[in-house]
């Protein structure tokens, strides 16, 4: 296995149990508390392209606006919806651009 | 000495700590906060597990709501069986619960008045934490609470009004 697979294995199994024990607190949890961890599991992802250099400004970028906009779960519920459309409106705008 | 209500309103729920230890003298006050706590037929059932290094690294893999990296955390437990043994159902089921919540109110408020900062921690899977701290199978861990020195304290989230939260009962003026 190659150095940069090797070093993302820590990562992933991060993720792996944060995402599984997501999936049980859900049953429980506020209907909002899905969209939340789904933006932490979008960050961490980006954490595993930046351990492996496979990021760059635009990942940066997004990641920035998840953690600038997580915590608005808990103070400003519609805030952060919105600000859930912004996060899939900087992927679209990404897609467009891929696409072009 | 400050004046209880301003520490109340002091206090934050914390997500971002200082990448700072705790003395142990510090963790001591905080346990001894909890311990003055009321308790339900006073029966006490609440257990503290004290944790930091690995052991917390582990939890946290398997906590959704802890986001930060608080130096330490206490895992808050309760002695189900002494719960039901001392208070039976009502006690396991609802008092012991309160009991926690009494006492870990205790802590984040001492811990304001010394200038750390703490978080209430719900999210977190039982299994796993009871795995981690090998906890003996009558002991249910019922709450996280983060400790730390703050590094950003946040606003406060809107709070209701007095109206919208409290019926005068029995008040001449009503």
């Amino acid at each position: 296995m190659s150095e940069d697979k090797q070093s993302s294995k820590p990562l992933f199994f991060d993720l792996l149990c944060y995402m599984s024990s997501s999936s049980k607190g859900l049953v429980d949890e506020p209907k909002l508390y899905g969209p939340l961890r789904l933006l932490e599991s979008m960050e961490r992802i980006i954490d595993v392209l930046e351990a492996n250099d496979m990021s760059d400004d635009f990942y940066s970028e997004l990641k920035e606006k998840i953690k600038d906009n997580k915590y608005l779960v808990m103070q400003d519920e519609e805030r952060f919806v919105r600000s859930l459309d912004e996060i899939v409106k900087m992927l679209a705008q990404k897609e467009k651009e891929l696409k072009d | 000495m400050e004046e209880v209500l301003d520490v109340i309103k002091e206090r934050r729920s914390i997500r971002d700590f200082k990448d700072e230890d705790l003395s142990k003298e510090q963790v001591t006050t905080l346990l001894e906060a909890a311990r003055w706590a009321p308790s339900g037929s006073n029966i006490q059932a609440w257990r503290i597990y004290v944790v930091k290094g690995g052991r917390l690294e582990s939890i946290k893999k398997f906590s959704p709501g802890l986001l930060s990296d608080p130096p330490v955390i206490f895992v808050i437990c309760i002695d189900e069986e002494e719960a039901e043994d001392k208070g039976g159902k009502l006690s396991r089921e609802v008092l012991s619960r309160m009991d926690v919540a009494i006492a870990a109110q205790n802590i984040c408020l001492q811990a304001s008045s010394m200038g750390l900062g703490t978080c209430y921690i719900g999210s977190f899977n039982e299994t796993a934490v009871k795995e981690i701290l090998e906890l003996p199978e009558n002991y249910k861990p019922e709450l996280i609470l983060t400790l730390g020195k703050p590094e950003k304290i946040p606003n406060p989230p809107p709070r209701k009004n007095l109206e919208q939260l409290t019926r005068w009962v029995g008040w001449d003026d009503e």
